[in-house]
Order: structure tokens, then C-alpha cells, then sequence
């Protein structure tokens, strides 16, 4: 307030919108979701971490077991979920792909964060020529189909989980970057950054003391938007054949061999693992939409549009991050 | 807002320019990161079968052994040209295979996004008109949980019911070369309606039919919760409760003065998912078979071809820079207040 107007004349931040606030309001009006279904959503990521954790206590056979073990087996007491053409137990299979799911989920957001992060950090601080070269950049990935971008990475890194990881992350990446850059230049305008620099703050310390905790809250309502998002993407990765190393259970690539069995009629090989990819994300979305609706509201519309514009056309798998709406006005 | 609010015309011009660097880092971006990787076509494609000397020879002879600079340049002129190089592995010309595998891919798109329509603003529109119901519920569920499915596990689910259980539909492929309609356009249904070949139009619907309702379902779930967001937003607006005052009915007011309001931000968002339904339909198409662009990169890259998925990528990016530069364009054009 005390600024002269002058001053904040010229540090005024661009203005970054894709589409006019009348379009995004009702998101915002209309986005909530009865609270029982959030907690059913809730419910349901639990029991997949549960599962992830605790699968060897659950059930008697790993995903890798194959001895004593007949083939292509209809779903009966001794294998619940039927059995493959290489005499995999389908129900182990399906426990210990949530295992991987969410392993390479996180590490892939976990990837995306450590790249994003600081790179919106340092653009949206720094602002001018670097700042505009790397949301430049940053677009061009973003504006690209994400699925395509992750296998063509991925082709090109090899299989493995930290691969498919990092190839998942390439989708995510610009996503973080956006909207901690965004935020960056509205929380640079405040006056308490004013006030550190008037106090001769060096950049860094203003940066991760002063604008760095206040950014950093945006992280919870991307990653649930990521989330849901990088499971789709893994299972796309895995049907292409560029997601992990055969035969540590991944469900995508598990759907890549059953489509071989459905010409005769097999179905179980195919079914179950797809459901688990369905019930896994859908609980992560509900979680997310319900994040979206109790984080503040300016966060809650990064999130929303995300979720709900950008989020929800994942076809199969990955293209979720699609449509520019990820912005944070300032 | 702050600069001065240009005319329309120097607006597009801005833009156009903007998609010059974009196109560029795409390009750059996947040349590097095929270059960078390890793997290359020759290897994969002759394996140990060829001694060191020939496999160099071949290398030498595609020019993978030049520096990466000048692999660049020719890369960068050969999409200026628009012949996208040559593809290693069958010796094609790159934008020979695009130009005969596109209207395959572009049918199966506009077929999937013409049933997403149907699907998304039909749903969404009953959604919204009756807010807070089991109907709206349904709706938004129906949304989330579309989205959750994988899309090639959607299309194995289809063609085991549809296809291996009650015979209705093929389980994959596009109508055999026989049976083809005459070469128009490429898209075989548009072909056969244009030539009259009805036995011809029955059969590449029956291909056409499960990769377009798998992929049109899945752009549907997004459709709907967007129109339902919007339709509920105009049903509250001061000129639709004027029209209710009016006493026109109520079915009336929903189809006449709501619901084409309520479309129009949908269009823009629709427009907006083109990336997203590329990326879905190389899904598809490979689940499918289906004879397109998509299951000819996933074909491209596990032979690490490097010209021909630099090429399809390439096209790619211009479809999807193109389409979003068209959006952007046209939005400007409808609302002024964009052109920033």
C-alpha cells in the first residue's frame, strides 16, 4: 500500500489466462461433491496402501509365483481371480501391482516436484528474458499430448521403475512449474517481500524463506490432480510395453498380454487388473476433488480446473494434463 | 490489459509468431532426447545378425554417424520440406506413411469426438437441469469414473462383450482392401457415402463402431461434467429466469435460451482436449489395430526408428499447436477482452 504507485506500476505481473474467470466461476460454485462420497474415494486409497503394504500376508502366492500353479485357470476357491497363460496367479498379481502403482506414482511425482518446484520458484522470482524462455518451454511440453510425451521418453530411457518414473514425470513437470511460477509473481508483489528486500534480504533468503512457504501449499492440490493421473499413465506406459521389466506385476502390462487371451474367451486376466486400475483411480480423484474443495480458494481453482478440466481426459491414461487451464491468476 | 489492447489482427499475428519457438522446442526436444538415449534403429532392427563394419556401414549410409548438429539441420529441413526423412526401418518415406495413415487416425478422432458430444452434452445437460438429484449424481459419476478407466482396458472389455461373446462388432482392424470403397478422402465411411457404396459403408461402420464409442466415451466423461457445470451456471442467469417469467415452458427455456449458452465455453474446452484425444487415440489404435498414425508410432518407436517417430511426433505437434492456435484465434475473435 505504501509503495508508490509507480513502482508497482512496472512490477505489475502479466496477466496469464487462458480462459475468462466467467468460465472458471462455476467450477467453483457447482465443483462440490457430497462428503460421503470423498470419504468412500478415501476409503478406497486406503485399502489400496493397505494392500500395497501388506501383500504378502494377504494371500499365499507372490505375483511371480508360478509353480504348482495351473494355467489359464478359471476364477475357483484356490485362485479367486483365475490364473494366466504363464501360470500367474491373477488376485497376487493385482495385490502386488498396487505395490508398484503407487510406487511409481509417488516417485514420479516426487521427481516432477523436485524439478518444478525450484524451477517455478527461480522464473518466477528472477522474471524477464529466463523467466519467459522457460515458461516458453515449459508450454510447448504442456500444449503436447502428455501420454505421447511419457512413452516417447520412456522408449528412449528403457524400462525399470525409476525409468517409467522419470519418463511420468516429464508430463508433470510443466504442471508444477506453471502454477508455483504464478504464484511466485502474485506473492512477490506483497509487501512483506518489499519489506525483506528493503531490509537488503539476498534473493535466496527471500525466496525460500519468505515466498517458498507460501507457495509451497499449492504442491497438495496439484499432486491430487497428479496422482490419480500418473497410475493412468503407468498402466498406458505398461500396455505399450516401455513401463517395468516383465514379470514384476504391473497392471498395464498385464492387460497387454490378457488382450492376447480374449479371443477365447478368457476374461478374468483381463478384467481384474483393469478394475483395480478403476477403483485405485477413482479413489484418488475423490480424494482429490475433496482436497480441492476444503484447501483456500484461490488454490482450490488451480486444483479444480485442474481436476476437473484438465484432469478428467485422461484416455487411458495419461493425456489427463491437458487443456491450459492450470493458471493461477495473480 | 495493461499494454494496449491490440486489433484482432495484430493479435493473430502475435500468436502465429508465438507458435514458431513452441514448434521448435517440440522439434528440438525430441530430437534430443532421441539422440541422447541409448538404443539405435540399426541395432534393433539387425540385431547381433550384422558384423560391427556393416552395421556401421548402414549407420553411414543413413547418416547416423554424422555430427548431431548437422543430423539436426537435415532433421529441421526435411520438416520443412514436409517429407519428415526417411523411415529406417522400411526405407518409406516418413510423410508418405503420414499422409496414408492419417485419414484413418482423423476418422477415428472425428467419430469418437462426434459420440463424446452426444454422450457429454446429453448427460450433462440432464445433469445440470435436475442439480443435486441421483440423476446429477449419476452424471458426475459416470464422469470420474470413465475417466478412471484406462481406455484400452475399456476397448479389451468392449471387444470381449461386443465382439468375442455376441458377434456384433469386429474385435479389430479397419474393412479389408477389397471391400474398400473408391479413394476419396481416406476416411472410408465419408468415401462410401460419397460413392454410394452401401455394403461398403455398413462394413467400415462395424470397424469403425468399438474404437469410436471406447475413445468417444472416455472424451464424453469430461464433456459431461463441463456442460453440467455450465448448464447449471446459465440456468441461473437473470435473462433465463426472465424468459421462465415470460411464462415459456420450462423444456423450452432449457433447449432455447439455456442450453446453447451453455455450449459455448464447452466448444472452447472441447477444442482444448484435441491433444488429449491424440494421446487417447494411439491407445485405441493399438487396442484395436486400428490401421492410424498412433499404432504406427508405438510400431516406430520399438523399433527406435528415429525419422519416423521424429516424423509422426512432429506432425503431431503441429496438429495439436495448430488446433489450439485455431481455438485461440476464434476465441478472440467471439471475446474481445482476450486479446491481451
Amino acid at each position: 500500500m505504501s509503495t508508490p504507485a509507480s513502482a508497482t506500476e512496472t512490477r505489475r505481473p502479466p496477466r496469464v489466462r487462458v480462459l475468462p474467470e466467467r468460465w472458471l466461476r462455476p467450477w467453483r460454485e457447482a465443483g462440490r461433491f457430497p462428503r460421503s462420497i470423498v470419504w468412500a474415494g478415501a476409503g478406497i486409497t486406503a485399502v489400496f496402501v493397505f494392500v500395497a503394504i501388506f501383500a504378502p500376508l494377504i494371500w499365499r502366492y507372490s505375483g511371480t509365483d508360478y509353480q504348482n500353479i495351473p494355467r489359464l485357470a478359471a476364477p475357483s476357491a484356490a485362485h479367486p481371480f483365475g490364473t494366466t497363460s504363464i501360470s500367474f496367479d491373477v488376485f497376487a498379481r493385482v495385490l502386488y501391482g498396487a505395490r508398484l502403482a503407487l510406487e511409481v506414482m509417488l516417485l514420479s511425482v516426487a521427481i516432477s516436484i523436485a524439478i518444478g518446484l525450484p524451477l517455478g520458484l527461480y522464473a518466477g522470482y528472477r522474471g524477464g528474458w529466463r523467466d519467459r524462455g522457460l515458461v516458453l518451454i515449459m508450454d510447448s511440453l504442456y500444449a503436447f499430448p502428455g501420454l505421447l510425451l511419457a512413452i516417447v521418453v520412456a522408449a528412449f530411457l528403457g524400462r525399470g521403475i525409476f525409468n517409467a518414473s522419470a519418463a511420468i514425470s516429464v508430463v508433470y513437470i510443466p504442471q508444477y512449474f506453471r502454477v508455483i511460477r504464478n504464484h511466485v509473481v502474485s506473492v512477490r508483489e506483497e509487501v512483506f517481500v518489499d519489506a525483506a528486500q528493503a531490509l537488503g534480504a539476498r534473493p535466496r533468503t527471500i525466496v525460500w524463506r519468505y515466498i517458498f512457504f507460501n507457495v509451497v501449499q499449492s504442491i497438495p492440490v496439484i499432486f491430487s490432480i497428479n496422482a490419480a493421473d500418473a497410475v493412468l499413465t503407468l498402466a498406458g506406459l505398461g500396455f505399450l510395453g516401455y513401463g517395468v521389466n516383465p514379470p514384476t506385476p504391473e497392471w498395464g502390462q498385464d492387460l497387454s498380454r490378457a488382450i492376447h487371451d480374449l479371443a477365447s474367451g478368457v476374461w478374468w486376466t483381463a478384467l481384474f487388473p483393469g478394475l483395480a486400475i478403476v477403483f485405485l483411480t477413482t479413489g484418488l480423484t475423490l480424494v482429490g476433488e475433496g482436497l480441492n474443495d476444503i484447501i483456500n480458494p484461490l488454490l482450490r481453482r488451480v486444483g479444480m480446473t485442474g481436476t476437473s478440466l484438465i484432469g478428467t481426459v485422461a484416455p487411458g491414461g495419461a493425456v489427463a494434463g491437458e487443456s491450459k487451464v492450470l493458471e493461477v491468476e495473480p | 490489459m495493461s499494454r494496449r489492447s491490440g486489433s484482432l489482427r495484430t493479435y493473430v499475428i502475435t500468436r502465429l509468431f508465438l507458435t514458431i519457438p513452441m514448434l521448435l522446442i517440440l522439434l528440438t526436444f525430441v530430437f534430443v532426447i532421441l539422440r541422447v538415449a541409448p538404443g539405435d534403429p540399426i541395432s534393433a532392427a539387425y540385431g547381433q545378425r550384422l558384423p560391427p563394419e556393416q552395421i556401421a556401414e548402414v549407420r553411414h549410409h543413413l547418416g547416423l554417424d554424422r555430427p548431431l548438429i548437422v543430423q539436426y539441420g537435415s532433421y529441421l529441413a526435411s520438416v520443412a520440406h514436409g517429407d519428415f526423412g526417411q523411415s529406417v526401418i522400411t526405407q518409406q518415406s516418413v510423410g508418405a506413411i503420414i499422409k496414408a495413415r492419417f485419414p484413418a487416425t482423423l476418422e477415428l478422432t472425428l467419430a469418437a469426438m462426434m459420440i463424446a458430444i452426444i454422450v457429454g452434452v446429453g448427460l450433462g445437460s440432464v445433469a445440470g437441469r435436475y442439480r443435486d438429484t441421483p440423476v446429477d449424481l449419476g452424471g458426475r459419476l459416470f464422469g470420474i469414473v470413465i475417466y478412471a478407466a484406462p481406455i484400452f482396458w475399456l476397448g479389451m472389455m468392449f471387444q470381449l462383450l461386443f465382439a468375442v461373446k455376441l458377434h456384433i462388432f469386429p474385435t479389430g482392424g479397419r474393412i479389408a482392401a477389397f471391400a474398400q470403397p473408391r479413394h476419396i478422402t481416406g476416411l472410408y465411411t465419408l468415401d462410401s457415402l460419397l460413392t454410394g457404396n452401401w455394403s461398403s459403408l455398413w462394413t467400415s461402420l462395424r470397424y469403425l463402431a468399438l474404437p469410436a464409442i471406447t475413445l468417444g466415451l472416455v472424451i464424453g466423461g469430461v464433456l459431461v461434467r463441463l456442460v453440467r457445470v455450465h448448464m447449471l451456471q446459465t440456468l441461473q442467469a437473470d435473462y433465463v429466469e426472465a424468459a421462465r417469467a415470460r411464462g415459456i415452458p420450462e423444456w423450452r427455456v432449457v433447449m432455447r435460451h439455456a442450453f446453447r449458452n451453455a455450449l459455448i465455453p464447452v466448444i472452447t474446452v472441447t477444442g482444448l482436449q484435441f491433444a488429449a484425444l491424440l494421446g487417447g487415440a494411439v491407445l485405441t489404435e493399438t487396442t484395436f489395430t486400428w490401421p492410424g498414425l498412433g499404432s504406427q508410432l508405438v510400431d516406430y518407436l520399438s523399433g527406435r526408428d528415429y525419422p519416423g517417430v521424429q516424423g509422426i511426433v512432429t506432425f503431431f505437434a503441429f496438429l495439436v499447436i495448430g488446433v489450439s492456435l485455431l481455438i485461440d484465434i476464434l476465441n478472440a475473435y467471439v471475446d474481445p477482452r482476450i486479446r491481451y
